[in-house]
């Protein structure tokens, strides 16, 4: 069964207008898209800054309105929820973001933070902050629950974020990025919960990410992005082993690799081209 | 071979409201003429603070409280803020970090960069010029951009200024400190390529930071492994790579997702780096070490050379030979 199902998602930004210009003009930011994630699968989508990642990721958890495009997740169309239905619905969508040292704000306890989606939502249970403390490895939760974000390393910050994303239950998750601030050794770690909280919870997750070794290592299918499109989308070992498209054959040819008896060949692309 | 820096025993700490943080202990490494010597670690563990020293570019509340860097037979710590003045871009040059930050944002880039040769050498504006001009043809980048400010740049564009920069004075010795973080795969691996080139090319040698090993792996003949201000494991990249002795480095490669090979799973390292304010008595590892031994928490392993070019602080080493 297909849990989310994207058609021909669009997003534009108008440009300053010239004074003396007729034509109002658009960014497109993000270029009719379309693609389907299973229920408990993760889709990777994968691109170089400014592709239209994060734009994506903002549409689906309607931080943004589309121009145009359906979004249906669990079967409804949520493109034009408006007020009322949206707050209703945003119970099921969740975003876990890029930065733990900015998307925690610095005066709530964890408590209050985590506690925040469930009084939105009417739900306020503190034994359900409890079990979102645990899940996610922040033991014992009675340490944690009255500390402030300062108190916490990167890595338990971040542990947090998904802790709030998680704590009312959502059926889709958008995680923007989720490890690229963090340290090696810490990434892992947070790396590995997200894969079993999938399993636990058979989330879907939609992953996005510049670094191609963690798609590779979270993603069932990876979908490359570039200039607001997505040029290719496949499982993902066969994205890795067999691209089709010279942007994504460039972008992995661009990967470094911990082993220094591979010697990769490059593919070199110029310019912003058109594909 | 001549060796060209040579670093003994070096200790820094910097002074702060709540005490001492030993940010470097114990360091001792040698890179020969024509290496690139790889520099690995986790953030705050003194990659940049070791360089930082070696450009004796440090902060008021930073002290060498201890050692020797030798460069070129002769020993920098000692030397006054003039002697160094002589010494950096035309011995020793560094290619920064932030790559945003890093130029000035009211001065046109080429007249930046002209600056600082003519700071240096004493040589003729027009001269300066067209040194600037072949500068900016060896890293890649239009000449005519010369006369374009900072924000006229693409990040890749203002990181390959930054390293023409640094290359201005004909330097012996490159530190490059991270110079790839803010910029996309892509272009992350255009410039690294680069680096690679010119440091072989000029024959320099070099000390590249990174968090990231599989950079290491690609660009460095030799790699050392810090953690929590040590140097922990340092030697030949393959050497490394087929056979790492510490059990951090091993962590730290485990820790590692590859588009190579098989998926396999990560193992990630448990805890958190200590607080270097009052760092543990032992191996500064032993916290979240899984080898542990009692003597692990209250000796400090030596760094010593376990193999030819091979060295290692770690008391399972030592009783392994």
């Amino acid at each position: 069964m297909e849990m989310i199902n994207i058609e021909h998602l669009t997003k534009h930004f108008p440009l300053k207008k010239n004074l003396f210009s007729r034509n109002q003009q658009y960014v497109h930011a993000v270029d009719d898209i379309s693609f389907k994630i299973k229920k408990g699968k993760i889709l990777g989508l994968v691109g170089e800054s400014g592709c239209g990642k994060t734009t994506t990721a903002k549409l689906l958890v309607r931080l943004m309105n589309p121009t145009s495009g359906k979004i249906y997740i669990g079967g409804k169309d949520i493109a034009g929820l408006k007020e009322d239905d949206l707050k209703k619905f945003r119970k099921n969508i969740q975003m876990i973001f890029q930065d733990p040292y900015e998307s925690l704000n610095p005066r709530l306890t964890i408590h209050s933070t985590i506690a925040e989606p469930l009084i939105a939502q009417g739900l306020y249970d503190l034994e359900k902050i409890h079990d979102a403390l645990e899940v996610v490895g922040l033991t014992p939760p009675e340490g944690f629950l009255y500390r402030y974000p300062h108190e916490l390393s990167g890595g338990q910050r971040q542990r947090v974020a998904i802790a709030r994303a998680l704590v009312i239950d959502p059926i889709f998750v958008v995680a923007d990025e989720p490890t690229s601030m963090l340290d090696v050794s810490i990434r892992a770690g947070v790396l590995n919960l997200m894969l079993e909280l999938r399993e636990k919870f058979d989330l879907t997750i939609l992953f996005i990410t510049h670094d191609l070794a963690v798609a590779r290592y979270m993603c069932d299918d990876i979908a490359v992005m570039h200039n607001g499109k997505i040029v290719e989308k496949s499982n993902t070992e066969e994205i890795i082993r067999n691209p089709q498209h010279l942007y994504t054959k460039a972008l992995l040819s661009a990967v470094p690799i911990p082993d220094p008896r591979v010697k990769r060949k490059r593919i070199r692309i110029r310019g912003k081209q058109d594909f | 071979m001549d060796s060209v820096l040579e670093i003994k025993n070096l200790q820094m700490s910097y002074d702060t409201s709540e005490g001492p943080v030993s940010a470097l202990d114990n360091v001792s490494f040698t890179i020969m003429a024509g290496e690139a010597m790889g520099l690995v670690g986790e953030s705050g563990c003194g990659k940049t603070s070791l360089g930082m020293c070696i450009m004796k570019l440090l902060p008021g509340n930073a002290k060498i409280t201890h050692g020797e860097i030798f460069f070129n037979g002769e020993d920098i710590v000692p030397k006054t803020e003039d002697e160094m003045r002589k010494i950096r871009w035309k011995g020793i040059s560094m290619i920064f970090q932030a790559a945003m930050n890093a130029l000035n944002p009211v001065y046109k880039v080429g007249d930046q960069i002209i600056e600082a040769i003519m700071a240096h050498d004493t040589i003729k504006k027009k001269e300066a010029k067209e040194k600037v001009s072949d500068l900016y043809k060896l890293v890649g980048i239009d000449p005519k951009r010369m006369e374009n400010y900072p924000h006229e740049y693409s990040g890749g564009m203002r990181q390959r200024a930054i390293i023409a920069m640094a290359l201005a004075c004909d330097p012996k010795f490159i530190i490059a400190d991270e110079p790839t973080t803010a910029l996309d795969v892509i272009v992350q691996d255009e410039i690294i390529d680069e680096i690679k080139i010119i440091q072989k090319k000029l024959n320099m040698i070099m000390m590249y930071i990174s968090h990231d090993i599989s950079v290491i792996a690609e660009t460095c003949d030799k790699i050392g492994v810090m953690y929590a201000g040590n140097l922990i494991e340092y030697a030949n990249t393959l050497a490394l790579f087929d056979n790492p002795l510490h059990p951090y480095t091993i962590a730290l490669m485990s820790s590692f997702p590859s588009i190579e090979g098989l998926k396999t799973k990560l193992n990630p390292v448990p805890g958190e780096p200590p607080n270097l304010l009052n760092p543990p008595k032992g191996c500064r590892f032993y916290p979240r070490c899984s080898y542990t031994r009692e003597i692990c928490k209250n000796e400090r392993p030596e760094f010593v050379e376990i193999e030819t070019d091979h060295f290692l602080a770690c008391h399972r080493g030592i009783s392994w030979k």
